[in-house]
């Protein structure tokens, strides 16, 4: 069984030394759906890699990831088959990412080698995604052979053991599980690790907009990046993507006035993808200014929620307002550099939670139609922020850490009084509004609750138009 | 000068087409004028071919053709004078050609064919002549009148005169007997001279003064068939004369003018698309180039990096034969220097000793050096297989088997796809009747044929010889490697079996379920194995010997297995995964051991303290199911009976799921 173990540094400082030969591992995920696979990057890992460098020098790291893409630049999947399917569901589960095959066949060649590691470290993103863990624990087993398992330690790291610290402690196939991961906030992810692994570099770096040293990781992508340019006899400088991996890129704690600089500084060197976060209660204009001004094009924002479940519009108003003035100088004239309109702007709205109440989800998904292009609706799981469960209460909600996924709805049937065939049915009310139809088709005169609320609000807010203008 | 025409007597030019067609196709007419230049001692050849494809140009510094020998040689049907000097060009190379027809090879494939020539050598001729008591012979009557006599008369020097008696003896005549006069006339001065009724006069005539350009229009000649006086055939080839340049040196070049449309067409074909290993597949010019160089008399490219001993003899006879320089100008692309293809070339894998098979004939005046080589894959390109035979450094034909190919059947003809060879004919094969016009094949009753094909491939009744003994040792290598490939599946089949046995009992151990819980417990139980530890192993890996050759264990091989062929050893690097029979289950690693146990004794026993699993390779069951299905039958029926003891029902559920486990 794993040992838990709460401080990572004093773990590392005690298990390696220059000498050691680390092997880092993001592995795949077996899920019912991962919509943002693309983004999926081991920035702890890369971290842990710097921070082990910094104190270890000489030391040899690995990484094997994953979610890497192919030469295509696609993350790739495929469908698990298994003979035996749980009895919780018959949903089909994906395996997102490399087959196991290729990390066994790595693993014979690293053995053939000789290079056998001392300490594998294995991350997850999720508190959710250990199956795939469990699997890939059990395969590295049977291919490091009893000798080198033996003489190797298997550490859990990341938000697995940290959310479910009781659940790892209990994995036969791992010796540590880290309950905290190791203070690397300012530390400029290893990319280079790539560049050994893959023969290439990933196709966007993962940073953190709240890191103080962020103009410096900005240079630091950039040289990475012409280093391994030089190498491919590539002379004109590239253009680079990088993406804020942070919740809400405009919290106080920003440094988003940093990446203003550098990218003035640094003029078509790099694009910013619109994946980060943003909480609709921390966007001001000057924060609007600065995120025009850093290069972002596209912006996705949060669902801000009164506690009630209704949508809180009044936190939507900056950006509402920005919207149009920026419509209005567009239409005019005035100002040709007006960047920002409804079509780059996606809003979230939040699924899946314990008070979910239909009436207020289908109101929610017009109101923000109406504010924005599109909408996407974005499930939740279990998470400490939602509410504080015991590991005893959680096992008796959900057996498994994996239960309690967002794809899985897991206070479906629990707190929510909302169903399977309801969420279904949101969904495909979601690719209605998006006019995204692609075979999928949603019956406004269907006897379900979606259909019945979405008839009930559209005719409840054309009476009231109806009759606000009379 | 005016251009002059040379006539071409009694010939059909519907003849001259059908000699024209034993060249098929245009690179094997082309050939014959590298032959050419390679008879007349050149030291370097150059081909250009133009960009458009309108002419190609063969260029060589040879000892060139005064307008005597181009007459007596090159425009003459049948007139070769290879015959001279014993069969050697003046430079002592056993020439290639011998049979006068060559220069024809290209009249189907162009219009014209233009040839400039320069000799330094001067022409030497002989000519009888009727005595009749004349003073003067005539300059014309000894030389002919192929050259205007002016541009010779005091070129022309007599070497010998021989005078014939009318009683038929013969005296060889003195200087003083005879004189050249002014005007270049043969004057006989002495008396007694004047008596002979005939004289044998041998001259030598200096043409280094003059330039020989000619043109032979085989449109012209080719159009006349079934048409006009085929009696004579008039401007046959039109000759000129130029001066040459003062201390010009001797060279030949020769033109094909206008290429016949389906020639430029096969010269610019493009590569077949998708995977062209073999050269009919190639682009028009890579097929060119490559044939070229495996028709012409010139060097191997033969690797360094083999230094075998059978391929040394070889090695000595390429470096010390004078062979030329061929470069070829493919438009304007830089210039090229071609060497003969070979198997043996730079870039290919170097073979091992043993499958060099050494060539040396020596039977009644046929000498044959070379080599057949085996290889252990199917040879590419496929113009490679078979042997290539050579007399006077040109290739007879492609490699063949010596039609032995159309006969054999089954293995022993799959084996040719891997045989190739070179021989190189010092003495015999190189008389009129051993060789075919076009230098494609061997006239089969040529007495040297039969003994070089009795050598190569045995008697008519049997295949034997040598290329039996080289497809023998294929088969016998292809025997080896696919026995040892049997025992790496079956290695990589059992390993995979084990692989998928630890991966049903890992992930079944995780479900929820009493029976799961039984076999978690059952990891921890102390148990230990009766019987069937004592009974004597089956061995999971050969051991001592493997497909006859000796079994060598060698850590951190690149490949899973070696054959050394030469040694008679396999190398197997045991240490790898597909040998490892070991299995991991819930945490512990159990070393899986066959064992010949009795029928009686268990289908398979855990031994939990020592971590072993104990296979009963005699139990009964075996007889009934595959290797790979009875281990995992036998070690997942027995994990169920531990994991659910007291419970048939739960214990054969327990099994058939394990059984049936199949998981991403």
């Amino acid at each position: 069984m794993a040992v838990l173990d709460h401080n990572p540094e004093l773990y590392f400082s005690r298990e390696v030394d220059q000498k050691s030969r680390v092997l880092l591992i993001n592995p795949p995920v077996q899920e019912r759906r991962y919509h943002w696979l693309r983004w999926n990057q081991p920035t702890e890992l890369l971290r842990l890699s710097s921070w082990l460098r910094t104190n270890h020098r000489g030391i040899q790291i690995r990484l094997f990831d994953f979610m890497f893409p192919d030469s295509a630049g696609s993350v790739s999947k495929h469908k698990v088959k298994e003979t035996w399917g749980s009895s919780e569901s018959d949903s089909q589960l994906w395996h997102f990412g490399r087959r196991f095959e290729d990390f066994e066949e790595y693993v014979s060649g690293m053995l053939r080698e000789h290079w056998i590691p001392d300490v594998i470290v294995v991350s997850s993103l999720t508190s959710y995604w250990h199956v795939s863990i469990e699997k890939l624990l059990i395969k590295l087993c049977t291919r490091l052979g009893r000798r080198v398992r033996q003489a190797a330690k298997i550490i859990l790291y990341g938000n697995y053991p940290r959310f479910e610290p009781e659940h790892a402690e209990n994995q036969p196939d791992a010796d540590v599980a880290l309950t905290r991961t190791v203070q690397t906030k300012d530390l400029f992810p290893d990319f280079g690790l790539y560049i050994h692994a893959e023969r290439g570099l990933p196709n966007f770096y993962g940073l953190d907009v709240e890191s103080s040293s962020l103009a410096d990781h900005l240079a630091g992508c950039l040289e990475v990046q012409g280093a391994f340019d030089k190498t491919r006899g590539i002379s004109r400088p590239s253009t680079i993507s990088v993406a804020f991996l942070n919740d809400d890129i405009c919290s106080p704690s920003t440094h988003l006035e940093d990446v203003v600089a550098f990218a003035q500084s640094h003029p078509n060197r790099f694009v910013i993808e619109g994946i980060a976060g943003i909480e609709p209660r921390s966007l001001s204009s000057e924060r609007l200014r600065q995120l025009k001004n850093a290069g972002f094009r596209s912006l996705f924002v949060e669902h801000a929620r009164e506690p009630g479940g209704d949508l809180d519009v009044a936190a939507y108003s900056p950006l509402l307002e920005l919207l149009g003035e920026e419509a209005h100088e567009r239409k005019s004239g005035r100002n040709s550099n007006a960047w920002l309109d409804r079509g780059r702007v996606t809003g979230f709205v939040a699924i899946g939670l314990p008070d979910d109440e239909m009436d207020k989800i289908v109101r929610s998904t017009l109101k923000i139609n109406q504010f924005f292009q599109s909408i996407i609706l974005k499930p939740y799981g279990y998470s400490p922020s939602i509410g504080r469960l015991s590991a005893e209460a959680r096992r008796k909600r959900w057996r498994q850490p994996w239960q309690s996924s967002p794809q899985w709805f897991p206070y479906l049937g629990n707190e929510s009084e909302l169903t399977q065939g309801d969420y279904e049915n949101l969904l495909r009310w979601q690719n209605v509004l998006n006019k995204r139809v692609k075979g999928t088709t949603f019956d406004f005169l269907d006897d379900g609750n979606v259909a019945r609320l979405v008839r009930e609000t559209l005719m409840t807010e054309s009476w009231k138009r109806q009759e606000d203008a009379k | 000068m005016e251009p002059r025409g040379i006539g071409l007597s009694g010939v059909d030019p519907g003849i001259i087409r059908e000699l024209s067609g034993i060249y098929k196709p245009f690179i094997k007419a082309f050939k014959e004028l590298i032959s050419n230049a390679y008879d007349a001692d050149a030291k370097r050849i150059a081909v250009n071919i133009r960009d458009d494809f309108s002419t190609i140009e063969v260029d060589d510094d040879g000892n060139g053709m005064t307008p005597y020998d181009f007459h007596e040689g090159f425009a003459r049907l049948g007139g070769s004078t290879a015959w001279l000097r014993d069969g050697k060009s003046p430079g002592g190379r056993s020439r290639i050609g011998y049979k006068g027809i060559g220069f024809l090879a290209t009249a189907r494939y162009c219009q014209a064919l233009k040839v400039e020539s320069h000799a330094i050598r001067p022409f030497i001729g002989s000519r009888p002549i009727e005595g009749r008591g004349r003073k003067v012979i005539p300059l014309r009557e000894i030389v002919g009148d192929l050259v205007p006599a002016d541009l010779v008369k005091d070129k022309v020097a007599i070497t010998r005169m021989v005078a014939t008696s009318s009683t038929g003896e013969s005296r060889r005549l003195s200087p003083k007997d005879f004189q050249i006069d002014n005007r270049g006339n043969l004057r006989i001065t002495s008396a007694r001279a004047l008596k002979a009724r005939a004289y044998t006069i041998n001259y030598k005539i200096d043409c280094r003064h003059l330039l020989l350009e000619a043109s032979l229009d085989f449109d012209y000649i080719l159009g006349l068939e079934h048409r006009g006086d085929l009696r004579v055939l008039a401007d046959f080839c039109t000759v000129r004369y130029r001066p040459a340049a003062q201390g010009a040196r001797s060279h030949t070049r020769v033109t094909l003018c206008g290429l016949k449309d389906f020639v430029v067409r096969e010269l610019s074909a493009p590569r077949t698309k998708g995977k062209a290993r073999n050269i009919v597949f190639k682009s028009g010019k890579e097929q060119f180039l490559w044939r070229l160089a495996r028709t012409s008399p010139i060097r191997d490219d033969l690797s360094e990096e083999f230094s075998g001993e059978s391929l040394y003899r070889f090695r000595e006879l390429q470096e010390a034969a004078d062979l030329p320089m061929l470069v070829v100008k493919w438009r304007s692309e830089e210039p090229i220097t071609l060497l003969r293809p070979l198997y043996l070339a730079r870039g290919q894998a170097i073979p091992f000793e043993e499958t060099v098979v050494p060539v040396e004939i020596d039977e009644n005046g046929l000498r044959v050096s070379g080599y057949l080589l085996a290889r252990s894959e199917i040879i590419y390109p496929a113009e490679l297989r078979g042997i290539s035979i050579r007399v006077r450094n040109v290739a007879i034909g492609d490699a063949s088997f010596l039609g032995w190919e159309h006969i054999l059947s089954g293995p022993r003809k799959a084996a040719m796809s891997q045989i190739t060879g070179e021989l190189l004919v010092l003495d015999g094969l190189d008389a009129a009747d051993a060789i075919n016009p076009g230098r494609e094949s061997f006239y089969e009753e040529n007495h040297h044929y039969r003994v070089l094909k009795r050598a190569l491939m045995g008697s008519e009744e049997s295949i034997g010889g040598l290329v039996n003994k080289t497809i023998k040792a294929v088969l016998d290598r292809s025997r080896v490697r696919s026995q040892v490939n049997d025992k790496i599946v079956e290695a990589r089949r059992r390993r995979k079996v084990l692989v998928d046995i630890s991966s049903a009992v890992n992930y079944y151990a995780r479900v929820e379920d009493p029976s799961a819980r039984g076999l978690l417990n059952f990891f921890d139980t102390p148990i230990r194995a009766d019987g069937l530890a004592s009974s004597r192993d089956v061995p999971t890996r050969p051991q001592h010997k493997l497909a006859g050759f000796e079994l060598e264990n060698r850590v951190g091989l690149k490949a899973e297995v070696e054959i050394d062929y030469q040694r008679r050893k396999v190398r197997v690097d045991f240490a790898q995964d597909t040998w490892n029979t070991t299995i991991y289950l819930n945490g512990h690693y159990y070393e899986v051991l066959l064992k010949q146990g009795r029928p009686d004794h268990p289908i398979c026993e855990f031994d939990n303290e020592g971590r072993r699993i104990f296979v009963n390779w005699g139990h009964p069951v075996k007889l009934h199911m595959d290797d790979t299905g009875f281990l995992k039958s036998a070690i997942l029926l027995r994990l169920a009976y531990h994991a659910a003891p007291r419970d048939a029902d739960a214990m054969m559920n327990l099994a058939l799921n394990m059984l049936s486990f199949r998981a991403e």
